[in-house]
């Protein structure tokens, strides 16, 4: 009996009492933000980042340890209403003061999430283009063909267009070619696309396109129009074009130069200058 | 030191090999080898220490220009009709390149690659893009006939394949082309021959769009299987290749 008297002593205080069953409700609470941060990090890294799931997880985790925090306090009798109003006026100055923080931060959240760019993808964004080093909650990290990293914040990729090459698994890459008017176009279509067919890179399917697209100025403009793997769009592009130039060239087609014809109408005399040989 | 004239898979090169327009030869030094191949102008060196060996084995037509793709998309010369609820097997030769590896014990090192054939093309099998980002494949375009007799041999720079095609729809089924992942597609060969030949592969047709590819039995038993390339060691295989987007 002895022993249990201060027991029942203190649980007669009632303000222990009250700290006690705020401080159990508290616990409740956190084991509970544990427990939800743990499921919903867990099921959101099947479907999106890994990043994505963790800042997610925190957010929640957060949200249930602060609700927790005020059913305690509220428990406990404490005037939350004056909090929650002060809580208010700051969060809206902080949000004003960082609102263009905030507004890459969100942006930052739904590029994640929609998987609109990710890491090691080549994308253009604005006048950017190049392959995507980092995309981080702020920031996205682009570095350029020419060696440039160019860091922007995240708002701005909400903003602006966005190519995303790496996203196809093939591309179409279209080069023009012009041939003499004194040429044989059918010996010119033939050469160029014994040149396309003979490309291992070029796909079979979807067939390359050849036709002429245009009468030019200089001469007859023919287009040749291929598909490539993605991952070989710069070696084609340069190999391609060459190939067809020295195909034509071994086949004796011409490739016409810019000219312009002038007729005089009225007869020209020319002169020839003394020394001139 | 014997000399030979053309290739077969499974020979260690002992002194030179001739195989199609390709010359190899590999010299013997006191404590090194020396490994040289020459093609069309091009050529190839390599040093080996001497415990190595230089040993000739097929390998998949997906190395030459370069590795890009894994998959290997096969359009029948001419279709496969089938009735409704039926199957039949057929035969096709797969087209194969010479692969040089270093042999060391149980360890291999691929060092050199002959192209057997003339034109290496690539083709796209279902869509550029796709909205639930399934977008199809690249793969390396094989032509062949498919042989519905048993009889069939591998033919040289070929590898035998045999596909029962089951047709589990309502309707007549026409097949014309068959997509073959190549990392679950094991490669068996006899030693000193050129017979090789693929896993046994069953192909049913879901419905009119839709097929899958099963990758079988092992087709011989004096068969060698041939150990996997270095592209495809580690990666996860898929049990089956879907075909999506029709056959």
């Amino acid at each position: 009996m002895s022993l249990l008297e201060p027991v029942l002593g203190f649980l007669n205080n009632p303000q222990l009492l009250s700290i006690i069953i705020a401080l159990i409700i508290f616990s409740i609470g956190y084991f509970v933000a544990l427990v939800i941060r743990r499921v919903v990090f867990k099921v959101g890294i099947r479907f999106y980042a890994r990043n994505i799931a963790s800042i997610v997880s925190k957010i929640i985790y957060y949200v249930v340890l602060l609700i927790a925090l005020s059913a305690a306090l509220g428990y406990l009798g404490v005037e939350l209403t004056g909090l929650i109003i002060a809580g208010g006026f700051a969060g809206i100055i902080v949000g004003v003061a960082l609102q263009p923080l905030m507004a890459s931060f969100f942006a930052g959240l739904y590029v994640m999430a929609e998987r609109i760019i990710q890491q090691g993808e080549v994308v253009s964004v604005g006048n950017t283009m190049g392959e995507v080093v980092e995309v981080s909650l702020m920031f996205t990290k682009i570095r350029t063909f020419d060696g440039v990293l160019v860091t922007m914040p995240n708002s701005q990729l909400l903003s602006t267009v966005i190519q995303n090459y790496s996203k196809a698994v093939a591309r179409r890459l279209e080069f023009t070619v012009s041939i003499a008017y004194s040429e044989d176009a059918e010996k010119a279509y033939s050469v160029i696309k014994d040149a396309v067919d003979n490309h291992p890179y070029v796909l079979a399917d979807p067939a390359p396109d050849i036709f002429v697209s245009k009468l030019g100025d200089s001469g007859v403009v023919i287009t040749v129009r291929v598909w490539v793997p993605r991952t070989l769009v710069y070696p084609v592009t340069k190999d391609l074009l060459w190939k067809i130039k020295k195909s034509l060239d071994q086949a004796g087609v011409s490739i016409p130069f810019p000219q312009l014809d002038v007729w005089i109408k009225t007869p020209v005399t020319l002169k020839k200058e003394e020394g001139s040989g | 030191m014997v000399k030979r004239k053309s290739g077969m898979y499974g020979l260690v090169v002992k002194d030179s090999l001739e195989v199609g327009e390709a010359f190899i030869k590999v010299e013997r030094f006191e404590n090194h080898l020396k490994y040289r191949r020459s093609m069309k102008g091009d050529v190839k060196e390599a040093i080996l220490d001497k415990n190595a060996l230089v040993e000739t084995r097929p390998i998949y037509s997906l190395f030459y220009p370069s590795f890009i793709t894994g998959y290997i998309l096969v359009a029948l010369s001419k279709p496969v009709v089938l009735s409704p609820k039926s199957s039949l097997r057929i035969q096709l030769q797969l087209p194969v390149d010479l692969a040089l590896y270093a042999v060391s014990g149980d360890f291999y090192q691929l060092i050199d690659l002959v192209p057997l054939h003339s034109n290496y093309k690539y083709a796209l099998y279902g869509p550029v893009i796709s909205s639930v980002e399934v977008a199809g494949y690249i793969a390396r375009l094989v032509r062949a006939e498919p042989v519905a007799e048993d009889t069939v041999e591998p033919s040289e720079r070929h590898c035998l394949t045999r596909v029962l095609i089951v047709n589990k729809t309502q309707d007549f089924a026409k097949v014309s082309k068959i997509l073959l992942d190549a990392k679950p597609l094991k490669i068996f060969y006899i030693p000193g021959t050129w017979k090789c030949y693929t896993q046994d592969i069953k192909m049913v047709l879901n419905s009119s769009e839709h097929a899958s590819v099963l990758y079988e039995e092992k087709p011989c038993e004096e068969c060698t299987e041939l150990e996997e390339p270095e592209e495809f060691k580690g990666l996860l295989r898929a049990l089956s290749t879907e075909m999506l987007w029709g056959y």
